[in-house]
């Protein structure tokens, strides 16, 4: 269909469209227009990035300027989906008679997904695929094969070397495995072919790393230009993926395996300076002359990353100190030291960054200055060595982004000693976290380069969070319904099992066993009621598994195996991603089966289990962080101080966000339907309410907000009778569903020719021929 | 091949036969086979002469057919007089190979059916046995083939259950399957039984004719009895008792044995391995029960296992099989649930996840939840057709796959659904509660409401616009103009109708006598009409008459009933005629269908 926003045609590619849909594109279209950032909250299931997507292609290809999408999404399968949709709609758009010319629309991810080299590309690890394919693809091996011959290259990188940009790839849109399919045929890597036509790509998806870990953006994100259009998409979790960025963990076996790494560095400037002092010569010089330019005379080397964020980046040269390859060696070799010798502290210690660097000046006299150079310096030092195996420099790297990210930022993190793994562990197991507390430290660059950055997601609320966390001013920020022509998703709060015992899982009644069979039975009931696929969350990955056990000993699986098959998600992403396959089969082929999964874990995080295969979730307990631990703490003291939110309503918000998360997976398009269990007494108190999302707790009535096991289930008969009724489509029109002469008659503006014909609301239809007059 | 005349060749396949390649012909006359290179069959089967097929075992090596015919000089019927042909086929590709030959298998098996049809069985009666001798092929179609191996004793059947369609229905007389449908039928549909017992049991239609109009039914009831049940999805439980002693008394029967050898291929392997000559079987389920392995994720137990050579080893086996992340083969997984790709597309940053979202790597929680998957895979591979390929995933399964997960099928406009009848065995209690939602919860001035109200949308859905600027296309739509006029008058009759014999105050067994006359009549009507509708041969004319002398039996039942009523006291004065009347329009179809045979006789005669 198609449809105008103020002067905007809108080209949709389905029939109909959703209210929500079309106002989300409304306000999409207003922050478009005033170039400022926006953050809008759209329940999950109904079309979100097809609505976006819908709305940025018209917006771009319609107006002077032609704005680049850049599409920032959660996972690979995300990106595969959100692909397959441009794809869609750019097809279903040349159907309506639109060109768009040159358009050129493509995905991007790493190596080890995108690899086509037939020896490579079999490794399952990334790091070893990225190592394998630096050996066969640096600068140096690649010269030296130019004179010597019998040293293998990567011919798919090869190729690439030998056409202009320009002419690499013709124009269309890219899914990640079109692109694959693209560099077979072609012969050329389709890693590197979409880093190199990334500037003249229309629409870039890829995931949040690659615009907010500095270690990636500055490789593959800078040149983008101001106007670009900045999407994240699924957002919720986006504060945490930006401190996880600049966050880093040192152990013992990291601090050794550099050791070992600066052991072969030193043997190797030994080697060089014997055979060769050139080149180590030349870098002494480049280095004096500053480190950027050095950096940007071959970019498509794969270089150890720099952690810092571009405009942190000091364009002076580096300090005499380390300038020096054996000095700077020798500067390392000390570094590490030290960090050994703190290691050895058997209690706990937390410190700010200067008072950490204030330290390390008292005991080997480093400077702050030459500490923040190491990332870089050490990255150069790299190259001039010409070092292939760079998976085995990866704890060194580490190593030295720490020391950069502390000799950088003075507030907003902190350094944390911890000598055991938790407080009941006996042996030692000591940590050196470098934690990052403040979220907009890595986002800031984002916000300020680019004037339209996008965020959403199905569960956005309380929406006033997340400006304070990330420090930036939305110019649109909405929150929308869901429009239903029948109530498709039940949300039921379960307070208590059927002897009336409270159910939560609550820290000191979590293991009580009352708890645990209530939520047993609870279990049983449902894998009874409900037919094909359940998912259960756990609040975290230790609960599931002593749950998990006590069931298993007290008889409650036994009750589920004879329902439904179980499955549960395991630590490990190969293993799990098996037990979600047959997880699917057993919903297919009508066996049934549950899955017990966890509420931050990876199951959790895009993998939707809509129609059949999740007809109920059930959410065991509120999803809250391990309050004990210390660098949670420190956020919460962080963000009280200076953002003033209180530590309970940011536990609470971020609990909520994990289950709204969870339950909201069960919903794709309005003939879905699907059963909400919010399994903890707490869920009834107002203050966790009001944290989720307005489209699910409009939907929290009194009716379904305390109820026992026995009650819940009978409400969950009801439903399913209900739902498993035909639904006429029809029903929906204008309601939740609507055709151009709808969106007339809201005041919005249809496509003219059906205008015409319906002409039903005469008022409206004379209204937009008068605006068809000015236009 | 040489070719006898007016022989055609159906089917070609390259065999070999003594050791020796050749080709196979299957023709409209024999079975032949010729050495490579040559034109005159080697061995020659004629169609009278093939007694027995055998097939070799799916799960041979060798896809083999073996044909056993009559010696051609030999009488019929003289088992002793008898030659085996083995033909093997020389595929490389067994499944292909196994194809081919079920075009010999059915077509051979066509052959004895068609012998068998020929036969002499009586027809009429119900309870006719197939013939099922020695040697001899038995009755009905592709069972054939089953039947035959069976009763020349080949024990592993090759195509043996698990395939559908095995039973072919409508063969006269009904081989013992077919009975054994009827029976099952019968038993399961009520509604079905009773009309089999006033019409079959009472001697007015012949069974096969009843069974003749019916065959969906029974081909219907034939696949879902060879619906095989999956295996139990419970989880093995060995819950011990405990004796008055105070000890615990585990029991391990064979079949548990079985489960426990499937469940944990170690502990199958560490049996082989060790019973009977190292320890006696007792004692090695007693250390298994005693062993840590067993025990693993029983948190209470967790340390009471002892050490134990065998079973450690068991527990490391087990380990070394879940740790191997690579055992999962990542290519078959659907992209859109492997997770990897997403784990592999960044590198690692952040601070490690607290403790509480890690496992638990100390105690043995973890191997209780992966044998919980294994468990769950087991079950669901046993249910799932072993033969059923792996989807690969070609572009097209995950295109198909990311298509389902993107697309929101209601905002497209609808298009046309396919519907399935829905299988309703037993109307009347289906109906039940409908009728007396209309009887006791609706008033009947309501319910004339809405039946006015109906037929007001009947006429609006009538009305044609003349507008001439509306699209031709939506006036009149006839198809929801004729539901409408349907249903309403549908419901008009459900409502007036029980009402109406209600006031007439009928007696129940007049009542059913009445039913019943029309079931039968209406039965043979349609055996009647549908003979008739075909063209004339000698086999439908000897039926047709046969349904007509049993009309006289019908009448002779209506008689019956309107003397009956005539009889009967009842508030109604005038029953005999009520009755009557309502037996009129069956008394009048049946004259009508009785004319039109004799009409329709005497024109074969005159011709």
């Amino acid at each position: 269909m198609r449809f105008y926003i103020d002067d905007l045609p809108v080209i949709f590619p389905y029939d109909y469209v959703y209210p929500e849909q079309y106002q989300y594109m409304c306000g999409l279209k207003k922050s478009l227009d005033s170039r400022g950032h926006a953050m809008l909250e759209m329940p999950s299931g109904t079309g979100k990035t097809i609505s976006l997507l819908s709305l940025i292609i018209a917006y771009q290809q319609f107006y002077p300027g032609r704005r680049k999408l850049v599409y920032c999404s959660r996972t690979v399968p995300e990106i595969d989906k959100a692909l397959a949709e441009l794809k869609r709609l750019m097809e279903y758009r040349r159907s309506q008679g639109c060109e768009d010319k040159d358009f050129l629309g493509l995905g991007l991810t790493s190596r080890k997904n995108l690899c086509v080299h037939p020896r490579v590309s079999k490794e399952r690890k990334g790091t070893v695929v990225d190592a394998k394919c630096r050996q066969i693809t640096a600068s140096w091996v690649r010269n030296k094969a130019k004179t010597e011959g019998n040293i293998e290259v990567c011919d798919f990188f090869e190729k690439i070397q030998t056409l202009e940009a320009t002419e690499l790839l013709p124009t269309g849109v890219y899914t990640l495995d079109d692109l694959m399919d693209y560099g077979r045929t072609s012969g050329m890597c389709p890693y590197y072919l979409a880093r190199r036509v990334i500037p003249f790509a229309d629409v870039i998806i890829y995931s949040f790393h690659y615009m907010v870990d500095p270690k990636v953006a500055e490789m593959v994100s800078k040149e983008f230009e101001k106007d670009s259009i900045i999407v994240f998409d699924e957002a919720h979790n986006i504060d945490s993926i930006c401190i996880d960025s600049l966050s880093i963990d040192l152990n013992q076996r990291t601090l050794r395996a550099s050791t070992d790494s600066v052991e072969r560095l030193t043997e190797r400037v030994e080697e060089m300076k014997s055979q060769n002092s050139e080149k180590l010569r030349d870098e002494y010089e480049r280095l004096v002359d500053g480190l950027r330019d050095a950096l940007a005379a071959r970019e498509e080397d794969l270089i150890l990353a720099n952690p810092i964020l571009p405009d942190k980046v000091l364009h002076e040269a580096i300090p005499g100190n380390i300038r020096k390859a054996e000095h700077f060696v020798r500067f390392l070799k000390r570094f590490i030291e030290y960090l050994k010798a703190r290691m050895r502290v058997m209690h706990v210690v937390a410190e700010t960054t200067p008072s950490f660097l204030q330290h390390i000046k008292e005991i080997t006299y480093i400077e702050r200055k030459p500490l923040r150079f190491c990332a870089e310096r050490l990255a150069s030092l790299v190259r001039t060595l010409e070092i292939t195996d760079l998976e085995e420099y990866g704890a060194l790297a580490k190593v030295a982004a720490f020391a950069t990210l502390c000799a950088t930022y003075d507030t907003g993190f902190m350094v944390l000693f911890e000598p055991y793994e938790s407080d009941h562990s006996t042996v030692p197991n000591p940590v050196l976290h470098l934690a990052c507390l403040d979220a907009a430290i890595a986002i800031k660059p984002v916000f300020q380069r680019f004037h339209t950055v996008i965020i959403t997601s199905g569960t956005l609320s309380p929406m006033e969070m997340y400006p304070k966390m990330l420090n930036f001013v939305p110019i649109v920020q909405e929150s929308l319904t869901m429009t239903l022509a029948r109530q498709c998703f039940a949300p039921l709060v379960v307070t208590r099992g059927s002897d009336q015992v409270t159910m939560s899982s609550k820290f000191e009644v979590r293991n009580d066993p009352a708890v645990v069979r209530n939520y047993g039975n609870l279990l049983i009931e449902m894998a009874r009621a409900v037919p094909d696929g359940i998912v259960a969350f756990f609040p975290s990955y230790l609960y599931m598994e002593s749950i998990v056990a006590m069931w298993n000993e007290n008889g409650v699986l036994k009750d589920v195996w004879k329902h439904k098959l179980i499955f549960v998600e395991t630590p490990d992403a190969a293993e799990t991603s098996v037990a979600l396959q047959n997880y699917r089969t057993a919903c297919n082929n009508g066996r049934g089966a549950v899955l017990l999964s966890v509420a931050r874990g990876k199951v959790s995080e895009g993998i939707d289990f809509d129609h059949n295969y999740g007809r109920a979730v059930i959410m065991f307990g509120i999803p809250y962080q391990y309050t004990e631990s210390r660098i949670l703490k420190a956020r919460l003291e962080f963000m009280r101080e200076t953002h003033q939110i209180r530590e309970n309503d940011f536990l609470t918000f971020d609990a909520l966000r994990h289950a709204s998360q969870c339950i909201g997976r069960v919903l794709r398009g309005k003939t879905d339907y699907g059963l909400m269990v919010l399994a903890d007494k707490r869920y009834s108190r107002s203050d966790k309410r009001s944290k989720l999302p307005k489209w699910i707790n409009t939907c929290l009535t009194e009716t379904s907000l305390n109820l026992s096991t026995d009650m819940a289930v009978a409400l969950t008969r009801k439903f399913l009778n209900l739902m498993a009724q035909p639904f006429d489509m029809q029903a929906q029109l204008g309601v939740s569903m609507w055709a151009n002469e709808h969106i007339v008659q809201h005041g919005g503006r249809g496509d003219i020719v059906s205008n015409a014909v319906a002409a039903i609301d005469g008022a409206a239809g004379i209204e937009a021929m008068e605006i068809e007059e000015v236009f | 091949m040489l070719l006898l005349p007016g022989e055609t060749i159906k089917h070609t396949s390259e065999t070999t036969c003594n050791k020796e390649d050749g080709l196979l012909h299957f023709t409209n006359k024999r079975l032949a086979w010729c050495k490579t290179g040559s034109q005159t069959p080697a061995v020659e089967v004629l169609h009278d002469h093939f007694r027995v097929q055998k097939v070799s075992k799916a799960e041979a090596k060798k896809v083999m057919l073996r044909v056993t015919a009559a010696l051609p000089t030999g009488a019929p019927g003289d088992t002793q007089a008898e030659v085996t042909h083995t033909f093997t086929w020389r595929h490389a590709d067994t499944d292909a190979a196994v194809a081919d030959r079920e075009k010999y298998v059915a077509e051979l098996s066509l052959i004895t059916s068609k012998r068998s049809q020929g036969g002499t069985a009586a027809p009429g009666s119900g309870a006719v046995v197939a013939p099922g001798g020695q040697g001899t092929p038995s009755a009905s179609g592709q069972a054939g083939e089953a039947a035959a191996a069976a009763t020349s004793g080949v024990t592993g059947l090759a195509q043996g259950g698990g395939e559908y369609g095995r039973v072919k229905v409508g063969a006269v007389p009904a081989s013992a399957e077919e009975i054994k449908l009827r029976q099952d039928v019968l038993s399961k549909n009520a509604e079905l039984g009773k009309l089999h017992k006033s019409l079959v049991v009472s001697g007015l239609v012949p069974e096969d004719e009843f069974w003749s109009t019916r065959k969906h039914i029974l081909e219907t009831q034939a696949i879902q009895s060879q619906l095989r049940k999956g295996e139990s999805s419970t989880w093995l439980d060995l819950a011990p008792t405990t004796q008055e002693s105070g000890n615990f008394k585990y029991t391990i029967t064979p079949s548990v044995a079985r489960r426990i050898f499937k469940e944990f291929p170690q502990v199958k392997r560490a049996y082989i391995e060790n019973v009977p000559h190292r320890i006696s079987e007792k004692q090695f389920w007693k250390s298994f029960v005693a062993s840590q392995f067993f025990n693993r994720g029983r948190s209470a137990d967790a340390g009471k296992g002892g050490r134990d050579t065998i079973f450690d080893k068991c527990t490391q086996e087990e380990d070394a099989l879940f740790d191997n992340t690579s055992r999962h083969d990542l290519e078959l997984l659907n992209n859109l649930l492997n997770l990897t790709r997403t784990e592999e597309d960044s590198v690692e940053t952040g601070n490690a996840a607290d403790f509480t979202m890690r496992p638990a790597s100390k105690d043995s929680k973890l191997a209780l939840i992966r044998r919980f998957n294994r468990h769950s895979e087991l079950v669901l591979q046993s249910v799932l057709n072993s033969k059923r390929k792996h989807d690969m995933p070609g572009s097209s399964v995950t295109n198909q796959a990311i298509k389902e997960a993107t697309i929101l099928d209601d905002l497209d406009a609808p298009e046309a659904e396919k519907r399935v009848k829905l299988n309703i065995q037993d109307k009347s209690r289906y109906f039940t509660s409908m009728t007396t939602d209309a009887n006791d919860n609706v008033p009947m001035s309501d319910a004339r409401e809405r039946v006015q109200a109906d037929s007001s949308s009947v006429r609006s859905a009538l009305k044609i616009s003349f507008d001439i600027s509306r699209p031709l296309s939506s006036c009149g739509n006839t198809q929801a103009t004729m539901a409408s006029m349907l249903s309403s008058a549908h419901r008009l009759a459900m409502q007036r109708r029980p009402n109406r014999i209600q006031e007439l105050h009928i007696p129940d067994d007049l009542n059913h006598a009445v039913a019943e006359c029309h079931g039968a009549g209406t039965e043979m009507l349609r055996h009647l009409w549908a003979l008739l509708r075909l063209p004339p041969t000698a086999d439908r004319q000897a039926k047709a008459s046969k349904i007509v002398a049993a009309f006289d039996g019908v009448l002779k039942r209506i008689n019956e009933t309107i003397v009956k009523a005539g009889a009967a006291e009842s508030k109604s004065a005038n029953l005999a005629s009520t009755i009557e009347s309502m037996l009129q329009p069956i008394t009048t179809s049946l004259h009508t269908g009785k004319q039109a045979y004799e009409r329709r006789s005497s024109k074969v005669v005159i011709k």
